[in-house]
């Protein structure tokens, strides 16, 4: 498999924590077909790129804010529950948060939702079965990558505001929940192919 | 010398007329006192005379807009550039607002309503992230709030409003 130089530059744990290309690069926010780590994680790939301020995609039921509480109320309407860690369980279907602290420093992840009004939402992720990850950088290619910290990192290293800091809440969801959900989802594609028709 | 004792006569007997030959003849033409009140009065304006060419007058009344067109292309040089950079550098970013304050995003913000039309024709054509550099530059939104979310409709929007404003 080739190296992804480009991601090996932006994340310098990942090309030692170990990563499989997955995908083809699907290009910027508003070009076709493309679709984000959140939408990925969402398992939602028809919307664009998901983010809650007033030019992404977001669920219509949730408020849109650029906040870790907003982030873990929209994947609670999908089913998912905060829980401790990042194993693999059987019956559970696991994503996790990124972010960063804006001093964009390491520091203490906060032990609660209310202690996160300095930290900024950065990237999400998605269990596989097998327990590893699954990620779309941006508008580039989806990665499976072995382990959480693969992602780490923090800056400001080019001055690129591309840094995802770190995994700081892990949900998960029954595997029931998550056939409803999916149902769900395709019904409301289903609704939107026949409005746009119309 | 008869001729002049004539004159003289003439002079004796029509003063009037004479003195309005003699200053016919000895005044400058209407068009050469123009110049010189051009030279003197009015040295700002433009000098109409056998030196000057006409294409130089149409060229200096032109002036401004050539200096238009080099303004133009400047910032679409200067647009291309900074578009180029930061579609690089924000790769990875999944985050609209962090693409948004990127320091070569802000600086393209900066380059005004110029940018506007390379804007609304980039996001025509390329259909880069730049609404919120519109919506900053211009401070509005053409598209349904109900649409928010939905590229296309908000694409289609920024483009018809910029064909009525005729900037594309």
């Amino acid at each position: 498999m080739a190296a992804l130089l480009h991601l090996e530059i932006g994340f310098p744990k990942l090309a030692s924590a170990g990563y499989e290309k997955t995908s083809e690069a699907t290009g910027g926010p508003l070009a076709p077909g493309s679709y984000n780590c959140i939408a990925w994680a969402a398992e939602d790939t028809h919307h664009g790129f998901w983010w809650p301020d007033q030019y992404g995609y977001w669920p219509f039921w949730i408020k849109r804010e650029v906040t870790i509480p907003c982030f873990v109320k929209t994947f609670r309407s999908l089913g998912y529950r905060i829980c401790g860690h990042s194993r693999r369980q059987v019956l559970f279907h696991k994503v996790v948060l990124y972010a960063i602290h804006r001093s964009r420093n390491p520091m203490p992840v906060p032990t609660s939702l209310a202690g996160f009004t300095e930290w900024e939402p950065t990237h999400m992720a998605r269990q596989l079965p097998d327990g590893s990850w699954t990620s779309k950088c941006g508008g580039k290619e989806d990665i499976a990558h072995f382990t959480l910290d693969a992602l780490e990192s923090y800056g400001p290293r080019h001055g690129a505001l591309d840094e995802y800091g770190c995994p700081v809440i892990y949900m998960r969801r029954f595997v029931v929940i998550t056939a409803v959900v999916r149902l769900g989802q395709f019904l409301q594609r289903i609704y939107e192919l026949i409005s746009d028709n119309n | 010398m008869e001729t002049a004792g004539v004159m003289d006569s003439i002079d004796m007997f029509y003063p009037a007329k004479r003195a309005r030959e003699r200053n016919f003849y000895q005044h400058p033409s209407p068009k050469k006192r123009y110049a010189d009140w051009c030279r003197v009065k009015a040295p700002d304006r433009i000098i109409l005379d056998s030196s000057l060419v006409v294409s130089d007058v149409v060229t200096s009344a032109f002036e401004h807009v050539k200096d238009a067109e080099d303004v133009k292309r400047t910032v679409e040089n200067e647009f291309n550039r900074l578009a180029r950079e930061w579609s690089a550098a924000v790769g990875n970013i999944s985050s609209l607002t962090a693409m948004a304050e990127h320091p070569k995003y802000r600086e393209i913000i900066d380059l005004g309503w110029d940018v506007v039309p390379f804007l609304l024709h980039d996001l025509q054509r390329n259909r880069r992230f730049w609404f919120p550099a519109l919506t900053k530059i211009t401070t509005i939104q053409p598209y349904d709030p109900r649409d928010t979310g939905n590229s296309k409709r908000m694409i289609d929007a920024w483009i018809e409003w910029g064909k009525k404003k005729q900037l594309i």
